[in-house]
């Protein structure tokens, strides 16, 4: 199937592969203007890039980090669950009677609130699918 | 060690591998950056926030899917789009051509002169600088910046179409 042309197709770059930068289209003076305007801004930057070991360190300091962050998560988790858990258990050993009747409405409420979801997304995906 | 064995180690937890591929594509990002930005500092904010995110999502990465440079240049575009969303009203009161002033006075005095296009290309909505930096400067399709900047491809054609009608017409005029 041939490609729908689009106007913004006329503004013909050459992409060269081994080149991270494309070369501008001389033939037309606004495109090798712009793309001089553009190439202008690059001579502003240093040749060379920061030390490596700045690198080095960026990715150490990064990383540690990271994993701190996620033992932090997982400590906020643990600690969130066992006091849900202490809880539950707690209600079970003091008042089972109790513990049943509070289980029975939390599932009453999660079956019901099953439905209402579904219609609720559904209704939302129908209005954005316009 | 070539740049496919660096990645495959990078993405094995190699840290010295991943700290020469970042200082290898440091200035490819910082230079796309200040294109789009045209401010410095925010351009240097930007890179250096485009490699923390590099360092943490490295894993995700499928060299099989693009190029390394084509994936750093969509983690920096994103991050820029968002910066711009979440600074918009703090900055509503700065007009474009203060943000770009100091850089302006930069090049005038390295280099003798600024060119006017480059006032024009500030005046474009971000979405279509960015768009038109990532065709006409870098040569990527539609459907790369398409995926990159999370639009339809017809939108962004659409967008660069008309900044470039912009551009040009600013440029005759010059």
């Amino acid at each position: 199937m041939r490609k729908k042309h689009h106007p913004a197709d006329d503004f013909v770059v050459a992409k060269d592969e081994s080149n991270p930068y494309s070369s501008p289209n001389r033939a037309d003076p606004f495109a090798a203007s712009l793309y001089d305007s553009l190439h202008h801004l690059n001579e502003m930057v240093p040749d060379e890039p920061p030390e490596l070991n700045q690198f080095t360190r960026l990715v150490r300091d990064t990383k540690l980090q990271e994993r701190r962050k996620m033992h932090r998560d997982l400590a906020l988790f643990g600690g969130v669950a066992t006091t849900i858990l202490a809880g539950w258990l707690l209600g079970l050993f003091m008042d089972p009677a109790m513990f049943m009747d509070f289980m029975l409405i939390i599932s009453i409420i999660s079956i019901a609130a099953t439905p209402i979801g579904v219609y609720v997304r559904h209704r939302h995906r129908g209005e954005t699918s316009v | 060690m070539n740049e496919l064995q660096e990645i495959i180690a990078a993405k094995r937890g190699d840290n010295d591998a991943l700290a020469r591929l970042l200082h290898q594509y440091y200035l490819f990002v910082l230079k796309y950056l200040l294109q789009v930005t045209v401010h410095r500092p925010t351009a240097e904010d930007l890179t250096q926030d485009t490699m923390i995110r590099a360092i943490e999502k490295i894993a995700l990465y499928d060299e099989q899917r693009s190029k390394f440079s084509t994936w750093l240049i969509t983690i920096a575009t994103r991050l820029y789009l968002d910066y711009k969303r979440r600074r918009q009203r703090e900055t509503a009161w700065l007009s474009a051509e203060a943000s770009t002033r100091h850089l302006k006075w930069e090049v005038e005095n390295a280099q003798g002169s600024w060119p006017e296009l480059l006032d024009a290309m500030v005046g474009l909505p971000k979405q279509t600088r960015t768009a038109i930096v990532l065709k006409h400067y870098y040569g990527y399709t539609y459907e790369e910046i398409a995926d990159m900047v999370k639009l339809p491809v017809g939108t962004v054609k659409s967008r660069v179409h008309h900044g470039l009608a912009t551009l040009r017409k600013e440029w005759r005029a010059e």
